[in-house]
C-alpha cells in the first residue's frame, strides 16, 4: 500500500492532496496506481474549477452511509469507534447548522462519524473487514434489477400517498420549497415532517432557521443518546432489523420511508436522540443522493414528484454552490478543524463516482469523465445493469427491499455492490500448429501466473522428448497425450488477472478433428483471439478452405463473438517483416469483414509466442520498431465486458461433470448464460429433469456464495445422481425449465458445402458441449441474406452460402434449447456433417418437445 | 439363403422354396414377401381338441370349456397380410388367414408364421403380383455365397461408441456405449479423466468381444475422430494379450482377436454417431478392402450423387435429381445414368406401386443405365429414404425438372408413407 501511495504521490506532484486523501483513493482503487492518479487528477481539476469541495463531502458522507449498511452486522466492533465520532458530530453539527443549511450539517455529521479514528486507513480497514466477513444477508444497497426497481417504485408510490396525506396534515411543509437547499437535502416526506414535529413552534417562514434549530436540537440529543439505539436507527439498520424481525420500538416504527406518522410519534416520544440520529443518517445520505440525482430525478419517478418543486430549475451544482458558499467562519470549531473537515470531504471516494455516474445519466451535473468507467471496472462489468442500479440507488429502496428470507441472497444486489474486476473470457483460435497454446503459455508466464521454475521444468521435459519448443504450450496442454503428440485436443481453461482485468483463457484445439471441442470453448467466450502462423506457406495452408483459420473465424462469429484480436504469430520466422504482417492483414481482413467482424472490432498484433515479443511486454527489437500499437495484453485489457441479464431466470451450460476428490459431491463446471445462482438454491438439470441443490460455488477457484451470468463456475451439487448429469446439460431455475426440443425450425447460413443440404440430410447439432444427431426434416425456404425476404419456397437443396429456414428433427435424445429470441446463448446452433461445419444458425421456433422428458 | 426349388411360369407366377441360413437372409425374405403372397412354412400352433370335431377354430389361447389344448407342429400356408421384421433380433413374422386346408386348422383362421433360420419356407406369388425382376434379383443375390461379407464396425468418439455389424444388406447396431468422461483439468483431478477413458475403452472392448466373432468377420473397422480409435485398438490388443496370458474365461475370444489382428482397419471419421458409418464405408481404406461389397458401393454411389448435386449449379444445370416425379420424368427422357432406389419402395403394400417401381428399374436398365437398389437397413439407404427413397444421377441436365411444382412433394409423401 505504501508503495502505491508513494507512486501516486509521485504522479501527483503538482497537486496538493494529503496523504490520507491519497491513501483513501488508493484503497478505493484496490491499489491501482493509474486509476487513483487519474481520479485524483480529475478531482483536482474539479477543485480548481469550483474552488469547492462540497460535492465530495456529500459523497463521502454517503459512502459512510454505505459503510453503515455494510457494517451493520459486525457493528459491535466498529460501533465503538463510531460512537466516539458521533460525539464529535454533536460538536460540529450545531455550528454548521448556522450555515442555515441542514444539508451541510448532515454531511458534516456523516463524515465526523469517523473522525475519531485514523481516517484513511482504519476506517477503511473497519469497513473492509466488516465487508468481507459479513455472514448475514447482504443489504444490497445498490440493488437494481427490474424486479427490485418495481418494488422500489411501488414503495415510492406508497410514500407519495403518505406525503400527500402529510401535506394535508401539515400545511407548514409548503414552506419547504422556499429553501431549496433544505428541501433538496430532504427529498423525502419524512424530513419535512420531522421539521414540523420536532420544532412545532418554529415559525414556518424561515425554513433555514427551522433546520438550524432542528439540527442543533438533534445534536444535543444525540450527545447523550444510547449507542445501541443509535445504531439501530440508521436506516439501513432499521431495515436489517425489520428484516430479522427484531422489535426494538424505535426501529420498527422509525422506518423513515413509509411510516411517517409513526416516525413523528416516536420523535415526540422518548427516544429523540435516536430519531435524531436516524434523521441525520438518512438525511445526509438522502441529501447526497438527491443532490446527485437531482438532475436525473426522473429516474426515480415518485421521488421526482417529491423533489420537483424544490429542485425547480436547479441542478446539483447550483445547489452545492448555494450550500457551500455559506461562509464557514460561522463554525464554532476552529479554522483548522474546519479545514480538516473540508479536507475530509475533499477526498475522493467511490461515491463521487457513483454520483458522477448518476449525473452522467442525468446529463446535467458536473461529470468527471472517467467516473462511470471506473465504476464499471470496479463493479466487474455490466454497464447497463450498473446504471440501472444507480437509478434505484437510494436508501429507501434499500430498506424497502426485505422480501426475501434471511438465507436468500439477492444476487443482483450483491453483484452490483461487490467490487469485482472486469471479467473477460476469450477463446484462442487458429489453425493447427499456429502456436495458440504456446502463445497463451507465454502470456501466462509473462504476467506471472506461471513461475519460472515450472517453465524450466517443462522446458527440460519437453526437450527430453524432442519437443523443446513446446514448453510454453505445456502450460495449457496438461494431459500426457497432448504433450506427447504436441497437439491440443481439448479446451484448456486458465485464469489470470492483470492489474485491471480478470481473464479466463479458453485455449481451443486447432486440429480439424477437435472442432467440436473448439465449439465448446468458443461458446463459453465473449471474445476471440485468432492466432495466425505467419511463416511462409503456413498462413496460406491455414487459410485454405480445409484449413481451420476460416472455419474457426466463421464459427466463433456465428457463436456470437463480435470482437476479435488477430495475433500474427511466429513473426520471428519471417524476420519480423512488416511486409509479411501487412500481407497477412490484407488477406485476412476482407474475409473477416465478410464473416461479420467489422474493422473497428478487429485488431492485429504482430507477435511471437516463442520469443515473447509484443505479448505482455512491448518488443524492443529494432526489427519490430515499425509496430507502435498495443501489445496483445493491452489489446485484451482494452476489451469491455459484455452485458448480460443477471436478473433473468438461471440458465447454466454444463461443460463438465466429475466426482469431487474425497467428498461424494458431484462437481460440475459450466458457464452461466443468464441469471444468477447461489449456494443453497435448488436447480433443475435438463434434460434429465432432476433437481439438485447447490452446495458450493467457485469462480476461478475462489469460493463464492453466488455467481452471475457470464461467470465460468465450478459448482458442487448434492441430492442428484451423477447419471442424471452430462456435459452439455443445462441447469436452470426450477420455475423456468429450459425446453427439450424434438423438432424445431432454425434460420441457418450454409457454409462452404462439400455436398448440398437436402431434406433428410443427417447433421450433428452442436451447441457448447451439447451434441446430438439430427436430420433436416424440411427445407422451408431460402431467404435473402440481407433483407430476410423469402426468395424461394421449399427449395430442393441448399448450396454454399445460402441462408434458409429449415426444420430439424433431433434423433436420439432430446436437445435442451431455447429460441434465439429468449436466449441468445441457448438459441445458437452449429450444424456439422462428416467433420465439416455445414451451417450455423439460430433457433426460430421450437415445434415439438420431447415427450418423455425423463431420459436417463 | 439356400434355393431349394423354383417353379415359375412364364408370367413369373409360381413358388420358390428357400432356406434362410443367416440373419441377413431373413431381411431378404422380408423384402420378398409381400402382402397377397402365399407363404407356407412349418410352424407351431395350439390346438384345442373338441369332442365333436377333429379340428377347431383354435385361436391361440381360446378358453374352451371341454377338451384338451395341445401345441403341435404343423405346416401351414397363409395368405400374407402383414409382415414384421426386427433386424436387431433377427426375427421375421408374417401373419394372415390360413389359405390351405389343414387337418387341424380351418381355412381362414388367422395365423402368424415365424420364419426361423435353417427352416425352409415356400413363397408363392399369384399371377396378379408375380415374381418381378427385382425380386428375382434379390433371390439371386441372397443365394450368392460370395456376398456373405460381414464386417464389424466400431465408430467412436471419446465417451461414445456404436458397435455395429455390417452385412451385405444390413447394418445392425449391436451396442451403444456411452460413458461420461470428465474433461482434463490441471494436475489434481487429471486422474479422473484418465480413469474414465480407461473405463470407456474397457466397456467398448467388452462389447466388441461379445458381439464380434473375429474368426468369421471379414474385417473389423475402428473409426473415430482424433486418436481415439488408435487408442482403443491399442487397448484391445494389450488387454487381450494380458487376458490370454492369465487364461481367463474369455481367453478364447481374445486369442482369436490376436489372431485376427490384421483384420483391424483404422479409419478416420468425424464423429462417433452411427451415421458416420456412411463416411467410414466410403473411406479409401475400406473401399480398398471391401470394394466388392454392396454397402461400400451404396455409400460411394450416394456420395457421388451428392457431389453431382452440389456441383450442379456451376456445371450449367443440375445433373442429379430426387423425388419420384422428377426421376420418372428423367427416365422418360432416357437421361438416367444411375438410379438410386431404396428397397423400401418395393415393399409397398400397393401392388401397383410395386409394379411401377419395378418397371422404372427395368426401364433404366434397358436404357443402359445402372439401377442400384439400396438396402434401407444401411446408413446410406436410410439417408436415401429421407429424401423420398428415389434419386438419379443423370447423363445430361434437364432444366424442366426444376419447374416441377413442389406440390408434388405432398403426393409423393402420400405415396411414400402410408
Amino acid at each position: 500500500m505504501d508503495e502505491a501511495i508513494a507512486q501516486v504521490k509521485k504522479a501527483l506532484k503538482d497537486t496538493a492532496f494529503t496523504d490520507t486523501q491519497i491513501r483513501d483513493t488508493v484503497w478505493n482503487y484496490y491499489f491501482d496506481v493509474d486509476q487513483s492518479v487519474n481520479f485524483l487528477r480529475d478531482q483536482w481539476k474539479r477543485q480548481e474549477n469550483k474552488k469547492q469541495s462540497a460535492p465530495k463531502k456529500t459523497s463521502k458522507a454517503f459512502r459512510e452511509g454505505l459503510h453503515f449498511a455494510d457494517t451493520v452486522t459486525c457493528w459491535p466492533g466498529t460501533g465503538h469507534c463510531s460512537s466516539g465520532k458521533l460525539r464529535q458530530s454533536t460538536q460540529s453539527s450545531p455550528s454548521i447548522s448556522k450555515q442555515k443549511t441542514p444539508l451541510v450539517s448532515r454531511c458534516q455529521y456523516g463524515v465526523s462519524i469517523f473522525d475519531g479514528i485514523p481516517w484513511g486507513l482504519t476506517a477503511s480497514m473497519n469497513t473492509e473487514i466488516s465487508y468481507c466477513g459479513r455472514p448475514t444477508p447482504r443489504m444490497g444497497l445498490l440493488g437494481g434489477s427490474s424486479k427490485l426497481a418495481a418494488l422500489a417504485k411501488s414503495r415510492a408510490a406508497k410514500r407519495q400517498q403518505e406525503l400527500e396525506y402529510q401535506q394535508q396534515a401539515h400545511p407548514m411543509e409548503d414552506v419547504q420549497p422556499a429553501t431549496p437547499s433544505t428541501s433538496s437535502a430532504i427529498p423525502l416526506p419524512k424530513s419535512p415532517l420531522v421539521l414540523d414535529t420536532a420544532v412545532p413552534s418554529t415559525p414556518p417562514a424561515s425554513g433555514a432557521s427551522v433546520s438550524k434549530r432542528l439540527t442543533s436540537l438533534l445534536a444535543e440529543r444525540s450527545r447523550d443518546r444510547d449507542r445501541t439505539t443509535s445504531r439501530a436507527i440508521s436506516p439501513e439498520k432499521q431495515s436489517y432489523l425489520r428484516r430479522t424481525g427484531s422489535h426494538s420500538p424505535c426501529t420498527s416504527s422509525l422506518s423513515p420511508k413509509s411510516d411517517l406518522s409513526s416516525a413523528s410519534a416516536v420523535f415526540s416520544e422518548n427516544i429523540p436522540s435516536s430519531f435524531a440520529t436516524s434523521l441525520c443518517d438518512s438525511a445526509f445520505a438522502q441529501s447526497t443522493l438527491s443532490s446527485a440525482e437531482s438532475p436525473s430525478s426522473s429516474l426515480v419517478p415518485p421521488r421526482k414528484d417529491a423533489n420537483q418543486k424544490a429542485f425547480d430549475g436547479m441542478n446539483g451544482d447550483e445547489i452545492w454552490k448555494m450550500i457551500t458558499n455559506k461562509p464557514l467562519f460561522y463554525l464554532p470549531v476552529t479554522e483548522k478543524q474546519a479545514e480538516e473537515i473540508a479536507k475530509n470531504f475533499a477526498r475522493p471516494s467511490p461515491d463521487d463516482i457513483i454520483k458522477d455516474a448518476q449525473a452522467t445519466k442525468g446529463g446535467t451535473a458536473s461529470v468527471t469523465g472517467s467516473g462511470p468507467k471506473k465504476v464499471q471496472s470496479q463493479k466487474g462489468g455490466n454497464r447497463a445493469g450498473l446504471e440501472k442500479d444507480m437509478k434505484s440507488l437510494s436508501i429507501q429502496d434499500h430498506s424497502v427491499k426485505v422480501p426475501q428470507s434471511k438465507q436468500k441472497i439477492n444476487v443482483v444486489e450483491a453483484f452490483s455492490s461487490s467490487h469485482r474486476k472486469v471479467h473477460i473470457n476469450f477463446v484462442v483460435l487458429g489453425h493447427v500448429d499456429a502456436g495458440k497454446s504456446t502463445l497463451m503459455g507465454r502470456l501466462l508466464y509473462d504476467v506471472g501466473a506461471i513461475d519460472a521454475r515450472t517453465i524450466e521444468k517443462y522446458k527440460r521435459d519437453a526437450s527430453n522428448i524432442g519437443k523443446g519448443s513446446f514448453a510454453f504450450a505445456w502450460v495449457l496442454d496438461q494431459s500426457a497425450e497432448e504433450r506427447e503428440r504436441g497437439v491440443t485436443m481439448d479446451v484448456a481453461m486458465n485464469s489470470f488477472e492483470s492489474s485491471k482485468v480478470a481473464f479466463t483463457i479458453l485455449d481451443a484445439p486447432g486440429h480439424k478433428d477437435f472442432v467440436p471441442n473448439m465449439i465448446a470453448g468458443a461458446s463459453e467466450a465473449d471474445f476471440a483471439v485468432l492466432v495466425i502462423d505467419s511463416s511462409l506457406n503456413a498462413f496460406e495452408a491455414g487459410f485454405t478452405q480445409s484449413g481451420q483459420t476460416k472455419e474457426h473465424a466463421l464459427l466463433v462469429r456465428s457463436l456470437g463473438v463480435q470482437r476479435i484480436i488477430v495475433a500474427v504469430n511466429k513473426l520471428d520466422n519471417v524476420s519480423w517483416s512488416e511486409f509479411r504482417f501487412d500481407e497477412v492483414k490484407e488477406t485476412l481482413m476482407p474475409f473477416l469483414s465478410a464473416a461479420g467482424f467489422s474493422e473497428s472490432q478487429t485488431s492485429f498484433v504482430p507477435c511471437s509466442g516463442l520469443s515473447g515479443d509484443n505479448i505482455v511486454n512491448r518488443s524492443i527489437r529494432p526489427e519490430l520498431s515499425w509496430y507502435k500499437d498495443r501489445t496483445l495484453l493491452e489489446e485484451l485489457e482494452s476489451l469491455t465486458s459484455v452485458e448480460r441479464d443477471i436478473g433473468a431466470p438461471l440458465q447454466l451450460s454444463v461443460t463438465d461433470v466429475f466426482k469431487g476428490g474425497s467428498s461424494s459431491a458431484i462437481n460440475i463446471t459450466g458457464r452461466i448464460n443468464a441469471g444468477n445462482i447461489q449456494v443453497g438454491e435448488t436447480v433443475l438439470a435438463v434434460p434429465s429433469n432432476e433437481t439438485a441443490a447447490v452446495k458450493s460455488i467457485a469462480i476461478a477457484d475462489q469460493p463464492n456464495d453466488w455467481a452471475v451470468a457470464g461467470d465460468n463456475v465450478q459448482i458442487a451439487l448434492s441430492n442428484i445422481d451423477i447419471v442424471h448429469l452430462r456435459a452439455g446439460d443445462i441447469l436452470c431455475a426450477t420455475a423456468n425449465p429450459v425446453r427439450c426440443a424434438k423438432t424445431f425450425s432454425a434460420r441457418i447460413i450454409a457454409f462452404q458445402l462439400r455436398i448440398p443440404l437436402i431434406k433428410g440430410s443427417n447433421v450433428l447439432i452442436y451447441r457448447g458441449r451439447t451434441t446430438e444427431a439430427a436430420r433436416i426434416l424440411r427445407l422451408v425456404a431460402v431467404v435473402d441474406k440481407n433483407t430476410g425476404k423469402i426468395t424461394k419456397n421449399k427449395p430442393r437443396h441448399l448450396i454454399s452460402g445460402q441462408t434458409a429456414i429449415v426444420e430439424l428433427e433431433v434423433i436420439g435424445s432430446s436437445f435442451p434449447m431455447e429460441t434465439f429470441k429468449t436466449s441468445k446463448d441457448l438459441g445458437r446452433i452449429v450444424l456439422r456433417q462428416d467433420g465439416n461445419t455445414v451451417a450455423a444458425g439460430i433457433v426460430e421456433e421450437i415445434l415439438s418437445v420431447k415427450n418423455d422428458s425423463t431420459s436417463d | 439363403m439356400k434355393l431349394i426349388s423354383k417353379q415359375l411360369d412364364k408370367e413369373g407366377a409360381g413358388s420358390i422354396r428357400l432356406q434362410p441360413e443367416e440373419p441377413a437372409d431373413l431381411w431378404h425374405a422380408y423384402n420378398l414377401i409381400h402382402t397377397g403372397d402365399i407363404l407356407k412354412a412349418s410352424t407351431f400352433r395350439r390346438i384345442t381338441k373338441d369332442k365333436d370335431k377333429d379340428s377347431t377354430s383354435g385361436v391361440t389361447g381360446t378358453t374352451s370349456s371341454s377338451g384338451s389344448s395341445q401345441r403341435i407342429q404343423l405346416t401351414l400356408a397363409i395368405n400374407v397380410q402383414k409382415t414384421d421384421f426386427d433386424p436387431s433380433a433377427g426375427a421375421l413374422h408374417a401373419s394372415g388367414p390360413v389359405a390351405e386346408e389343414s387337418p387341424h386348422v380351418r381355412l381362414g383362421a388367422y395365423h402368424t408364421l415365424d420364419l426361423a433360420l435353417h427352416r425352409a419356407f415356400t413363397l408363392s406369388k399369384l399371377p396378379n403380383a408375380p415374381w418381378d425382376s427385382v425380386a428375382l434379383q434379390t433371390v439371386t443375390s441372397a443365394c450368392d455365397p460370395a456376398s456373405r461379407a460381414e464386417v464389424g464396425a466400431v465408430v467412436l468418439q471419446p465417451g461414445f461408441a456404436n458397435i455395429c455389424l455390417v452385412t451385405e444388406h444390413m447394418t445392425l447396431l449391436r451396442q451403444r456405449v456411452e460413458i461420461s468422461i470428465p474433461r482434463k483439468r490441471a494436475a489434481d483431478s487429471a486422474a479422473g479423466h484418465d480413469k474414465a477413458v480407461t473405463r470407456f475403452y474397457a466397456a467398448v472392448a467388452v462389447a466388441m468381444n461379445r458381439h464380434f466373432d473375429y474368426g468369421n468377420l471379414k474385417a473389423v473397422i475402428i473409426a473415430s475422430p482424433g486418436f481415439t480409435g488408435e487408442q482403443l485398438l491399442q487397448y484391445l490388443l494389450d488387454s487381450a494379450a494380458k487376458d490370454v496370458d492369465s487364461g481367463s474365461a474369455t481367453a478364447g475370444t481374445n486369442k482369436m482377436l490376436i489372431k485376427s489382428k490384421n483384420k483391424f482397419l483404422l479409419v478416420h471419421c468425424a464423429s462417433g454417431h452411427i451415421h458416420a458409418l456412411n463416411e467410414v464405408l466410403r473411406a479409401p481404406e475400406v473401399l480398398a478392402r471391401l470394394a466388392d461389397t454392396k454397402f461400400a458401393r451404396e455409400s460411394a454411389t450416394l456420395e457421388k450423387f451428392f457431389s453431382v448435386l452440389n456441383e450442379g449449379e456451376e456445371m450449367g444445370g443440375v445433373k442429379a435429381w430426387y423425388g419420384p416425379k422428377q426421376v420418372a420424368a428423367a427416365v422418360d427422357r432416357g437421361a438416367v445414368k444411375t438410379l438410386l432406389i431404396s428397397d423400401r419402395l418395393f415393399r409397398s403394400d400397393d401392388v401397383k406401386k410395386r409394379k411401377y417401381y419395378v418397371a422404372l428399374v427395368e426401364q433404366v436398365r434397358s436404357q443402359g443405365g445402372e439401377a442400384l437398389v439400396f438396402s434401407s437397413l444401411h446408413e446410406s439407404g436410410k439417408q436415401l429414404d429421407q429424401f423420398t427413397g428415389i434419386a438419379a444421377i443423370l447423363n445430361f441436365a434437364i432444366p424442366e425438372l426444376d419447374d416441377m411444382s413442389d406440390d408434388d412433394e405432398r403426393d409423393v409423401m402420400q405415396i411414400e408413407e402410408h
